[in-house]
């Protein structure tokens, strides 16, 4: 006999839809769905969820500090992706096209041994400061090396010519923070 | 004589308020077609059939096409008197399901490029769709959510990425991926006002 509390569990439900459970546990899931009009409507409402999100993937409206599994995922589905790489200490000149989606920065530093970094971005225009931000606990590609940045096409076709300063920060387990890179982007509006 | 009492049978007409096998029944003993009763035993599992053809078959149109085959095969059988036990009905939708999704998928192996076509061509009446959010809400919600979750959930349900992929992307155990994940899309169900969303 199933368990109602157990199989109305939402975290069984995200394995089974990321086809995480073996065949068996599926199967059972299964069962429990064709009975449990609830747990149905769940599962719907995560699968409208998943489409949103590629969705909002397609129309290059989403800004993250991403994995490269996303950015291949993107490029499969046919994304423009202009992609940027600085190591750190260095400098682009940067833009984008009409036709570019998103545009894709990769960091690169020695972020490997680090549980925790945050990343300050900061625009300034004409040398004058014009937004700061700090992003904190950003996830990083461990196997790169690589802070990767998905920034969306429209936000960065808004802009005008303007220079952004990151720099990457550790926090080690006392609080004490080591800058980790410093890296500087040149934007320019696309020239036709 | 004793004194009646209210009925608690569901209004006769209103095949909403009956349970699933309930409903079965009334279709399968129905001495005419009933096209209420039908409609909604469509509408309580196609949706359902539609999920499980996009976890099995992973492209919409087919996932689409599976649920209205299955749902009218359901329909013939309980029409038939074909349907063994219809309290059980939700498990005879499943079983119909996992035998006709994997005849498809057996046909596109041979029929590729052939089998789509011939299945738009049929062109006959849709699932009802999935329910479509609204994407500047989803939008906002996805970047109200701090870095790392919002990192897991594009590579889990974007990318497709399971609890071990992401772990060895981020450096992260699987188990705190899935613990991540599973708050993470809390807080987007609730920013969303899903159902369900306390769950």
């Amino acid at each position: 006999m199933s368990d109602p509390a157990r199989d109305c569990d939402p975290q069984v439900l995200e394995r089974y839809w990321l086809g995480e459970l073996d065949a068996s546990s599926g199967e059972s899931v299964e069962e429990h769905l064709f009975s449990c009009a609830p747990c149905a409507r769940w599962l719907e409402e995560l699968a409208a969820l998943q489409e949103g999100l590629g969705d909002l993937m397609r129309a290059g409206a989403v800004l993250a500090a991403t994995t490269d599994a996303v950015v291949a995922r993107a490029l499969e589905q046919g994304l423009r992706l202009r992609t940027y790489r600085i190591q750190a200490g260095g400098t682009v000149h940067c833009t984008i096209a009409p036709e570019d989606d998103a545009n894709v920065v990769r960091l690169c530093g020695p972020f490997s041994q680090s549980e925790r970094i945050d990343l300050q971005t900061v625009r300034r225009e004409n040398d004058e400061v014009v937004s700061s931000s700090w992003s904190e606990d950003v996830p990083v590609d461990r196997g790169k090396g690589e802070i990767i940045l998905l920034n969306p096409g429209e936000a960065i076709r808004a802009l005008p010519a303007s220079t952004f300063e990151l720099e990457a920060v550790a926090h080690d387990a006392s609080g004490r923070k080591s800058p980790l890179g410093r890296y500087r982007l040149e934007h320019s509006p696309w020239a036709s | 004589m004793p004194e009646a009492q209210p009925s608690d049978e569901p209004i006769l007409g209103d095949p909403s308020a009956l349970e699933d096998g309930e409903l079965a029944r009334r279709i399968a003993t129905a001495p005419v077609v009933a096209s209420d009763a039908e409609a909604e035993l469509y509408r309580r599992f196609a949706p359902r059939v539609l999920l499980y053809g996009l976890r099995h078959l992973r492209e919409r149109a087919a996932a689409e096409d599976l649920a209205q085959h299955v749902l009218l095969l359901v329909l013939e059988k309980l029409r038939a008197g074909a349907v063994r036990d219809p309290e059980r009905i939700g498990s005879f939708v499943l079983g119909t399901a996992r035998l006709a999704s994997r005849e498809r998928q057996r046909e596109r192996n041979r029929f590729a490029a052939a089998a789509d076509d011939i299945d738009r061509a049929l062109g006959t009446q849709a699932p009802p769709p999935l329910q479509r959010l609204d994407t500047g809400a989803l939008r906002q919600c996805l970047h109200a959510l701090p870095e790392r979750e919002r990192a897991v959930i594009l590579t889990s349900y974007y990318a497709e990425r399971s609890a071990s992929e992401v772990a060895a992307e981020l450096g992260l155990s699987p188990g705190n991926v899935r613990v991540i994940r599973h708050r993470s899309l809390r807080e987007l169900r609730a920013c969303m006002g899903l159902e369900g969303a306390a769950r």
